[in-house]
């Protein structure tokens, strides 16, 4: 590009402006713009470039040698939150020239502007002061600055005006008194909304407008004058009242949060800031709201008039009501504030502290654990203690996964709700729900629990494990379905097997339930024509069962039901991990 | 006549009043019109006839006839807002065309040949609307318009900017009747070239005027109850005195602004202190622009070689000082700012004729606003934000130029991208004027992966030419700008006709007619004992005018002229 530039002026590469501009006019007079529209466009092009890169370069060198670049004028720097404005000592004059006679005596000139170099001095030494804001210093400063005669002349105007709108928009909120001369002095309401006006211009401007707004918010009949008023003050997180004050403001904040946040974001640096933080920081995580106190409340209540006639517990009557009211709700405060200590705030701190750098094993180990606790459930003999163990071991587990994923569902399921988990689980119902059918209340428990649990686990969190599969190398892949193959068979194995041992049904339901879980893992990895396949082969055997269903309701029995459904879904489940292994070798 | 070479006049067509100038003998030399005037104010009225009065005379006949005389169409050039004269609607490039017009007929009179090309001046803020208005008043005229000059290139051509030899940074300051603009321009190697080119369209010595009328509403305003704001006989009395106290102000530290209603006469005492007290917001006002073009060219002021003043306004001793006072040093006067912009329109004039007296200078301009499209913003919340302006051609980028952006869609499977053409300096679009709009289609995808190219270009006589382009397809679609009071050849034909039609006073009596309008207004203006005397003075006059010998004639106009003068000061222009 560069070559096109200096071929188009007919130089050699240099730096030389006024050789360029030499060029450019010699070339200007064949290639003009009336006569030859699109020459003149590239010539101004080449020109353009041509000046930009010495323009750059002899500022680069006059920097070097700390003079002033040789294009003038100060250009506006952004506004950056910590910057410093510039030092007010460079408003020195620069000498006039000397060809042509100033009507003002240049020594009135020079102690105009030494005068205006006190004044810039003294409003700077004001404003950036660390102790309290002296309001009336200020203001009475900047009043000074802008009678100054020496703003009369343009050149040193615009640079206090650059100068002044950075020194404003750097130091709010102790500059706001500023804000209002400086603003109908310089007439920057006039250039609001304009695309060359600076940032600092219009921060400026905004901060008047919420100056204005913070006026009103200060009125007791306002929108957002409880909100303020809380705001203003230091959070007292030990306090029960201040809490309850949180609880039964919160919508009010948040309201006005959004409020700030769209219409006047200066603001923020007038709230108190350790409350900003906390609220924020409470806006974030997960929260008991009010919603949760009404439940509670109306389970209190609906207890209370369960516990009145007199055949209820604890005997009926007045006294009965409400020791009922108060147990029921008592329980249910205690199952909220369990959810949301063991799981909501556990997940809030998993996602903000220990995400990031926890090891795989945490991340991930509720899969095997899962599968691990619904094996043993199968395996343990039927009593109260396993079964009790059973259940709160999966319970375990699920918290434990619901903390750690419980993100973005994967591929399969359709949204965020439960209608689509029963959906792609559904199939399974009816196979549970024979094969619990001749255990025990208890004994089912033990096996079902563990089960539900399985499957909610892997259905939610779905979306971690699979990109952990998608890593495993492909050797690992092809044991781990040949892994779940054999349990297959050994499912198989034991369903024929089981007869009317009890014991042994249970354990094949349970191996059936971790084949059938486990086959969904490598779904996700895989594309879509192969996904495709897998639901039409198990849709073709669905709808093959069903058509066939009615021929073997001739002879009911328990445990043959058992037997079919569960050939059925161990053939499924076999159809799937098959195309898997092809799909996974075929990689 | 030199070597066969053709005759170019530049004409002047100012808001307050017109100039014609040529080049001849290596110089430019202002054309004087009937009255012997160089300055022909911009002003058209019908008399009862329905015969066409321009010039002084209609602008005397504003205060008497305020419904049949028309001034300040400048303003609505562009627009399609008619006046009512007399039985007829005028748009506003008509009355333009009448009064070039009259300035055509000074210059074949001077010349004492058929003039047929012009250069006519219009400010460099004009947008495509009003320039090609201004083209088709020059062609409703009977005048072939060469070339459009932007009023502060002019004004620099006049001072000599194309001769003096080193490199020269000019700033013109332009404060007319009605606006305000500033540009900056540089010559070097005999190039000249507009740096930056700003203004205030709002702002002129009308709004000083507007001060002094504010004065005296604040004083007899009570007494005015049933006058409305504008378009009232009163608010042109009003004008027409604020404007002579202006210019009195001037001259001498105070002076009287007295106006004549229903028989009553109202006067208020006005210093020049006061004045200048009442101005300071209109003064303070004069910088923005000025920084702006600073800004904007990347120039410190110590470094402009001369602060050139045009504009009848910056003959004011306010104006001048606060200039003076921003620059640090005296502006350059040495040409009569009224005449500064005919000048320089002859002097290229000139230069399109290719006169030997003049070296080869190559001009290059500006656009003086940005042009660009509408966008949709996404903002970190996901929240969209539409109406946002994407500036694709900067202003004060040199033209002509072709500058291109590329731009992409906001929505998932958009069939369609729609872009709104717009001319201003607003981030949003809502305070810019929109220019057209054009649709291009786009193949389904998702958002943001199809890319559009829209390519502006603007050429050197503001036509503006819109190339969108699909990346993905290929598929192109182009507009071109133009307005929508498109007119055909025929049409501008018939209206030439049509306006070549209207009777014009014959120029022997333009004279008269001057003097007999000022007279007719002083005795509207006066009262009791003076205006009896006006009228004595008039009848006296039209017997002369009977007799139609023209020595009687003469004597008889000099004779009430210097009584007039006496009277209420000299007219002025």
């Amino acid at each position: 590009m560069s070559r096109g530039v200096w071929r188009t002026l007919g130089l050699t590469a240099t730096r030389d402006q006024t050789a360029i501009r030499r060029a450019y006019a010699a070339r200007l007079r064949v290639t003009n713009p009336e006569d030859d529209p699109e020459g003149f466009k590239t010539l101004r092009g080449a020109y353009d470039q041509a000046m930009a890169l010495a323009r750059g370069q002899a500022a680069r060198d006059h920097r070097g040698q700390g003079e002033p670049a040789v294009i003038a004028i100060a250009e506006t720097p952004a506004v950056a939150a910590s910057e410093e404005p510039a030092d007010p000592a460079i408003l020195t004059a620069d000498p006039p020239r000397p060809d042509i006679a100033a009507p003002a005596q240049p020594d009135a000139r020079e102690a105009a502007l030494d005068d205006l170099n006190l004044l810039t001095g003294r409003l700077h030494a004001l404003v950036v002061d660390e102790g309290p804001v002296d309001t009336i210093g200020i203001h009475a400063a900047g009043e000074a600055l802008l009678r100054s005669p020496a703003l009369d002349e343009i050149s040193v105007h615009g640079r206090v005006e650059t100068w002044l709108q950075d020194l404003i928009a750097c130091n709010l909120p102790r500059t706001d008194c500023l804000i209002d001369p400086s603003v109908a002095h310089f007439r920057w309401q006039e250039r609001s909304g304009r695309l060359e006006t600076p940032g600092a211009v219009e921060h400026i401007l905004l901060r008047q407008d919420d100056v204005v707004y913070r006026r009103r918010l200060r009125a007791r009949d306002h929108l957002h004058n409880r909100a303020f008023r809380l705001l203003e003050k230091p959070p007292r997180p030990r306090s029960p009242i201040w809490r309850l004050r949180t609880i039964i403001n919160e919508r009010r904040v948040r309201a006005f949060f959004d409020n700030l946040n769209t219409a006047h974001p200066t603001l923020h640096a007038d709230l108190d800031p350790g409350s900003a933080a906390w609220w924020r920081e409470h806006f974030q995580g997960p929260r008991i709201g009010v919603r949760s106190l009404m439940a509670v409340l109306a389970v209190g209540a609906v207890a209370f008039l369960i516990g009145l006639p007199a055949s209820s517990l604890f005997g009926g009557g007045l006294v009965g009501g409400v020791l009922h009211g108060l147990i029921f709700g008592g329980l249910a405060a205690g199952l909220i504030l369990a959810r949301f200590y063991a799981i909501d705030m556990a997940r809030h701190h998993w996602r903000r502290d220990w995400r990031d750098a926890a090891p795989d094993w945490i991340r991930l180990g509720w899969a095997p654990a899962s599968l691990a606790v619904l094996l043993l459930a199968g395996l343990a003999p039927p009593g109260t203690a396993s079964t009790l163990i059973a259940v709160s071991l999966a319970l375990a587990v699920l918290v434990w996964a619901r903390t750690v994923a419980g993100e973005r569902p994967g591929r399969l399921d359709l949204t965020d709700a439960y209608g689509p988990l029963i959906w792609a689980n559904g199939y399974l119902f009816p196979f549970w729900l024979v094969g619990l059918h001749q255990l025990s209340f208890m004994h089912g428990l033990q096996v079902a629990v563990p089960l539900i649990v399985a499957g909610l686990a892997f259905s939610r969190s779905l979306n971690a494990l699979a990109a952990y599969w998608s890593g495993l190398a492909v050797r690992l892949r092809l044991g781990l379905l040949a892994s779940a193959g054999g349990l297959a068979a050994l499912a198989a194995l034991s369903l024929v097997l089981a007869g009317e041992n009890v014991w042994l049904q249970a354990l094949a339901v349970a191996l059936i339930g971790v084949v059938a879980v486990a086959s969904r893992t490598p779904a996700e990895a895989h594309p879509l024509p192969v996904l495709r396949v897998r639901y039409i082969a198990n849709g073709v055997l669905i709808v093959a069962v069903i058509m066939a269903g009615p021929m073997l309701l001739l002879d009911y029995h328990g445990s043959s039901w058992l037997v079919m459904f569960g050939g059925v879904l161990l053939l499924g489940a076999a159809i799937s991990l098959a195309i898997s292994a092809v799909a996974e070798r075929g990689r | 006549m030199f070597g066969g070479c053709r005759v170019i006049i530049g004409i002047d067509l100012g808001t307050t009043n017109s100039a014609v100038a040529i080049w001849r003998d290596g110089k430019a030399e202002l054309i004087r019109n009937s009255l012997g005037h160089v300055l022909t104010p911009s002003a058209v009225s019908v008399d009862d006839a329905g015969q066409i009065i321009i010039g002084l005379a209609a602008r005397e006949r504003q205060s008497t006839h305020p419904f049949q005389t028309s001034t300040a169409f400048k303003r609505y050039m562009g627009s399609a807002r008619t006046t009512r004269l007399g039985d007829r609607d005028f748009l506003p490039e008509e009355l333009s065309a009448l009064v070039l017009r009259a300035l055509k007929a000074d210059a074949e009179a001077f010349l004492g040949e058929p003039v047929t090309e012009a250069v006519i001046t219009v400010p460099a803020y004009f947008n495509d609307k009003q320039r090609k208005a201004t083209r088709r008043a020059g062609e409703l005229a009977g005048l072939k318009v060469e070339r459009l000059l932007n009023e502060p290139t002019a004004a620099a051509l006049a001072y000599g900017i194309h001769t003096a030899g080193q490199d020269n940074l000019f700033l013109v300051f332009d404060l007319g009747g009605g606006t305000f603009d500033v540009s900056i321009l540089e010559m070097f190697e005999g190039v000249i070239e507009v740096r930056a080119s700003t203004g205030d369209n709002r702002l002129g010595g009308e709004d000083f005027n507007e001060l002094l009328i504010t004065a005296m509403r604040a004083k007899f305003g009570a007494r005015w109850r049933e006058a409305a704001q504008a378009g009232d006989a009163i608010y042109e009395l009003l004008r027409a005195a604020a404007e002579r106290t202006r210019r009195a102000l001037s001259a001498a530290d105070s002076a009287m602004m007295s106006i004549t209603w229903e028989g009553e006469v109202f006067e208020l005492e006005i210093t020049a202190q006061e004045l200048e007290t009442m101005a300071a917001p209109l003064l303070a006002r004069l910088r923005e622009p000025v920084l702006r073009s600073l800004r904007d060219s990347e120039i410190a002021a110590e470094n402009l070689r001369e602060i050139v003043m045009v504009g009848g306004a910056t003959q004011m001793p306010i104006v001048r000082r606060a200039v003076t006072r921003m620059f640090g040093r005296f502006p350059a006067t040495s040409i009569n700012p009224d005449e500064a912009v005919a000048i320089g329109a002859a002097i290229q004039a000139g230069l399109k004729a290719r006169d030997a007296a003049l070296g080869e200078v190559v001009l290059t301009d500006v656009c003086p606003y940005t042009l660009g499209v509408d966008t949709v913003e996404r903002l970190a919340n996901g929240s969209m934000r539409h109406g946002i302006f994407a500036p694709i051609i900067d202003r004060n980028t040199v033209i002509p130029a072709s500058r291109v952006e590329l731009f992409s869609t906001v929505q998932d499977s958009q069939r369609e991208v729609h872009f709104n053409i717009f001319q201003g300096e607003s981030r949003q679009v809502s305070d810019n004027v929109k220019l057209g709009s054009i649709a291009v289609p786009v193949p389904p995808k998702r958002a943001g992966e199809v890319q559009i190219e829209v390519r502006f270009t603007y050429d050197i006589n503001g036509l503006l030419e819109v190339d969108a382009r699909v990346l993905d397809s290929g598929e192109k679609r182009q507009l071109v700008i133009v307005d929508d009071e498109h007119m055909s050849r025929e049409d501008v034909e018939a209206r030439r006709a049509a306006l070549a039609a209207l009777k014009v006073h014959p120029r022997d009596d333009h004279a008269n007619l001057a003097l007999l309008a000022r007279a007719g207004r002083c005795y509207e203006d006066f009262i009791a004992d003076r205006r009896d005397y006006v009228g004595r003075l008039i009848a006296q006059f039209e017997t002369a005018l009977e007799t139609q010998n023209p020595r009687t004639v003469e004597s008889g106009r000099l004779a009430l002229a210097a009584a007039l003068d006496e009277l209420e000061g000299e007219v002025w222009l």
